[in-house]
């Protein structure tokens, strides 16, 4: 066997042992969705939930390694940082919930947020002028209410 | 939780008053000893109890003291986070869902609900260097 035929076969079957790993690709139940009108929570839906929500589409490549690797380990690092679908769990801290919100408006605009790599396969989660005009006044209006909210606990 | 703590103390310091005015000086000598010691007891031991609800966390020295502390599980807890650097911290943890920044020399409070046994981690999400610190409620 030539060596280019080696080392075709060797990487084929570091490809076949690398499906083999076993990875976790869950969508844990949604304890409570964050509340917010229809068309914030449209962009929300097509933006951030497939990283930051209980609720991921995940495509097909996500089932091919070492691709899922990194598509698995986004989604778990964007759940641990903000998730949708949990905001119950904010609920007890106001000052945490308000956090969370002045930070997607600080990724947002900023740009980091979606992630680069993301939006080639995503087009309809690249965020339009108009669309960060929504999400902004939600945001503020989201973090009055917790301010409200904190200042009526004891 | 320190409400409770000195109104029983109160209670405490009525009765002692009342069984003085009601014996001989000798006696009253060794009551009040005797019985000073148990108020002192009770309130050392409402005061170490009310403490453990709300647990103090302080960040000096490019860590968190103390690392690692216990907190009572299915207690709702207020931890009050200390920073006493020189630059702002983002108190975190993913398993608390908690996410906190504290100004430098300033303390924030923190409500964590009822926590079931099991070890909780936090950090400081401005500073990776430093080293995370576990909240064991148990």
């Amino acid at each position: 066997m030539r060596r280019i035929e080696k080392i075709v076969a060797a990487g084929a079957v570091v490809f076949v042992l690398m499906q083999l790993v076993p990875m976790s690709r869950s969508n844990p139940p949604i304890t409570q969705d964050v509340a917010a009108p229809s068309q914030v929570e449209s962009i929300l839906r097509r933006g951030c939930y497939d990283c930051h929500s209980n609720e991921t589409r995940w495509p097909w490549y996500a089932h091919v390694a070492p691709v899922s690797w990194l598509v698995i380990r986004d989604v778990n690092h964007g759940r641990q940082h903000l998730n949708f679908s949990t905001w119950d769990k904010y609920a007890d801290d106001p000052e945490t919930a308000i956090r969370k919100l002045r930070n997607i408006d600080k990724v947002m605009h900023n740009g980091t947020m979606p992630r680069w790599y993301y939006l080639p396969e995503h087009s309809q989660a690249r965020l339009s002028d108009g669309d960060r005009e929504l999400l902004e006044d939600w945001i503020l209006q989201a973090i009055a209410a917790e301010e409200k909210r904190e200042q009526s606990q004891p | 939780m320190a409400y409770r703590a000195a109104s029983q103390l109160l209670q405490l310091r009525i009765i002692l008053i009342i069984i003085i005015f009601m014996m001989s000086m000798t006696r009253k000598i060794v009551t009040v000893a005797l019985v000073a010691g148990f108020v002192g007891m009770a309130g050392f031991a409402s005061a170490s109890h009310a403490d453990d609800a709300q647990p103090q966390l302080t960040f000096a020295n490019g860590r968190f003291e103390p690392a690692a502390f216990n907190v009572a599980a299915g207690t709702p807890i207020r931890l009050k986070v200390m920073n006493n650097g020189d630059a702002p911290i983002e108190f975190e943890s993913f398993e608390l869902n908690r996410e906190r920044v504290v100004q430098p020399g300033r303390s924030i409070t923190v409500q964590l609900p009822k926590l079931d046994p099991g070890q909780y981690h936090f950090f400081d999400d401005f500073h990776h260097e430093v080293a995370q610190g576990t909240i064991t409620a148990q």
